[in-house]
């Protein structure tokens, strides 16, 4: 065998293997289309330097038949129907397994609301309302499936936070002084801090951790400006504070849905995300109302 | 004269490279793009040499085009072990 008939052997047994290594250890996050293009190329150049090293290694001395490449392109063919098999199997199974990871997720944050229903009716009716509007402008801004299922299951437990709040302090009929507003705002803290460690495969803990944030720095906890704020919590940020305006709190009056509508348009584009509020103006206008 | 397997050759490498201008964006997200780029360009440099080898200094050429493909084959090995054998994550 010559010193090119040994580099191409090396070159095959290469690609050989780089196939193998991708078919049974491949990644689920790969889009479709890139694993069609992966599979194109491995076949293209383990088909090359297949027919390569055959000839160098002199086991046939030329091909100049298309009978010849049949016979290499045919098993090559049926390795490609196999390798599509396995994506089916694969993915069939991938798609069982996010069912039920998606049913124990549902389980967790439904026992999470129910945890803080039993505490706090009255924020539990909140989240529970405040969701169908997040719900309901992510749907407007086309956000993608995941990104609004994410928010949704955000909005469902955003206050979970306010269970390690006192109760006098929830549920006080005045004004909140100084000392129990920080209370108040520590809860976005608080609801961060309990669900950090949930391996949730939305950003769940951020969202929440976010939605007192203001586009101009002024809200809290951290004061985050503009892009530092993760979409689904600009969103939820709106859907609270229409919520939160349109509904009766314990120190105060319901203020009506047309307050509402002033504030968060009075502070679009310093405190809300123009496009937001613009989204949730225009389903406010549609007539939508809470339960 | 053009030989069967050049035609074949020259369907799967369009096919390829549509593939690639089409999804280079993906491609070039994932982890470690660069060792695969560089494996792919140095796949078609392979294919350039075979035509260059035909003109002037047969030999040396031949080897390097040689050389080419399995440099390449060995770097898209060895990209796929770190993302795929590793089971990396994208981006």
């Amino acid at each position: 065998m010559s010193v090119i008939g040994i580099i191409e052997v090396i070159g095959l047994f290469a690609i050989l293997s780089a196939f193998f290594v991708f078919v049974f250890g491949w990644n689920k996050a790969l889009k479709k289309d890139t694993k069609f293009f992966l599979v194109a190329l491995f076949i293209l150049i383990i088909f090359h330097n297949l027919s390569n090293a055959l000839e160098w290694i002199s086991i046939t001395k030329t091909f100049d038949n298309y009978e010849t490449y049949l016979e290499i392109l045919i098993p090559v063919m049926y390795g490609l129907f196999f390798y599509t098999f396995l994506i089916k199997r694969h993915e069939a199974k991938r798609l069982k397994a996010e069912k039920e990871l998606e049913k124990t997720f549902d389980g967790i944050v439904r026992v999470i609301s129910d945890i803080l229903a039993v505490r706090d009716a009255f924020t539990s009716e909140h989240q529970k309302r405040t969701t169908v509007l997040a719900v309901k402008i992510a749907e407007a801004m086309e956000l993608s499936e995941e990104k609004i299922k994410g928010l949704e299951v955000a909005s469902k437990i955003h206050d979970i936070g306010k269970v390690a709040i006192p109760a006098e302090i929830l549920n006080k009929p005045t004004s909140l002084n100084e000392r129990e507003y920080f209370h108040i705002m520590q809860h976005s803290i608080m609801g961060y801090q309990f669900l950090k460690d949930i391996d949730f495969p939305w950003p769940i803990a951020k969202i929440i951790y976010q939605h007192h944030e203001r586009l101009d720095g002024s809200g809290y906890p951290q004061g985050l400006t503009e892009d530092e704020i993760i979409l689904e919590a600009k969103i939820l940020a709106v859907a609270d504070v229409v919520e939160a305006m349109s509904s009766h709190r314990p120190y105060r009056p319901a203020l009506g849905i047309e307050a509402a509508k002033y504030e968060i348009t009075e502070k679009k584009g310093k405190c809300f995300d123009a496009q937001v509020v613009d989204a949730c103006i225009n389903i406010l206008e549609a007539g939508f109302k809470f339960n | 004269m053009i030989e069967e397997n050049e035609i074949i050759l020259f369907l799967l490498g369009v096919a390829v490279l549509f593939f690639l201008l089409k999804n280079y964006k993906q491609l070039k997200d994932l982890q470690h793009s660069k060792i695969f780029f560089t494996g792919f360009y140095l796949f078609l440099a392979g294919w350039v040499l075979t035509v260059l080898e035909g003109l002037f200094w047969a030999n040396l050429l031949n080897l390097l085009e040689h050389l080419f493909y399995a440099t390449s084959s060995i770097l898209i090995l060895f990209w796929s072990w770190r993302l795929f054998g590793r089971r990396g994550e994208q981006k």
